[in-house]
């Protein structure tokens, strides 16, 4: 593969998927995942907690990194991703969080070539809510 | 509620048109909507099956301030929509540092077939006071 070829296979930067929080985008996603954690769905009994208010699942977050993924590797994401991430920061109603990732090496495996991205989501603020990295196999 | 080595099973899930279409709708995601209308198949997004693991975990009684601090996961098979796949775990650790425990989970997701589809790794952390 030439590196033309391989330059456009593997972007040095992942397509952004920026999404506004909503609390009904929150509890949409409580109902659909079964995760119906008070702290996400109840904003009366989230008040009392130390984040004054609802948060967002941190899985919602992270599937707007993997969509980045998706949007750029197809089903090769679907096949042979791997996802290694810590939740930083929480996301609340409210928030316009922006997925994206930056190319942080290409390896050659088993014929293929292995690609790392450090992926990130962050707030309207810049705030860091996830951070980490993101494998994928493109084949040759 | 959360001592190392416990088995856990979180059962079978079917993810029909109508379950990936709900997922899809609350996570906003065009990209597997794009990708399933392609041709190469129709697939159910990868966090979607995370995400039963995720519930099952949210169901063990945890304190509300219980936070979700890391994630591993591994795709290793894409899941075609109409599968039904089946997760199970383990508690792997739980340690108290001060006030906090950090506890750490690992799952792996099967299909019909017995094929691993999806491993991964997760750690929470749960105020020692509200755990005890």
């Amino acid at each position: 593969m030439s590196e033309q070829r391989i330059g456009s296979a593997l972007p040095l930067e992942l397509p952004a998927v920026a999404k506004e929080l909503t609390q009904e985008n929150i509890e949409r996603y409580g109902r659909a995942s079964g995760d119906i954690n008070p702290l996400h769905m109840k904003p009366d009994v989230a008040a009392s907690s130390r984040f004054e208010g609802t948060i967002a699942h941190g899985m919602l977050v992270l599937a707007f990194i993997s969509e980045a993924m998706t949007k750029q590797f197809g089903v090769e994401w679907l096949r042979s991703g791997r996802l290694q991430v810590k939740m930083r920061n929480v996301a609340k109603p409210g928030d316009t969080v922006t997925a994206g990732g930056t190319l942080k090496s290409i390896d050659e495996r088993d014929g293929d070539f292995q690609a790392a991205y450090a992926v990130e989501a962050r707030n309207q603020q810049g705030e860091v809510l996830i951070s980490g990295d993101a494998v994928v196999r493109v084949p040759k | 509620m959360f001592e190392a080595g416990r088995e856990l099973d979180f059962g079978a899930v079917r993810f029909d048109e109508a379950t990936v279409s709900r997922y899809l709708v609350a996570v906003l995601d065009e990209a597997m909507a794009e990708l399933n209308g392609a041709g190469e198949g129709a697939f159910v997004p990868p966090l979607a099956i995370a995400a039963q693991f995720s519930k099952g975990v949210s169901e063990m009684d945890l304190p509300l301030e219980a936070l979700h601090t890391g994630q591993e996961l591994e795709f290793l098979k894409p899941v075609a929509v109409g599968s039904e796949v089946q997760c199970s775990g383990r508690i792997v650790s739980n340690r108290q540092r001060g006030e906090i425990i950090l506890v750490q989970l690992e799952f792996e997701t099967r299909d019909a077939e017995g094929d691993v589809v999806m491993s991964g790794k997760t750690t929470l952390l749960l105020p020692a006071e509200a755990s005890r």
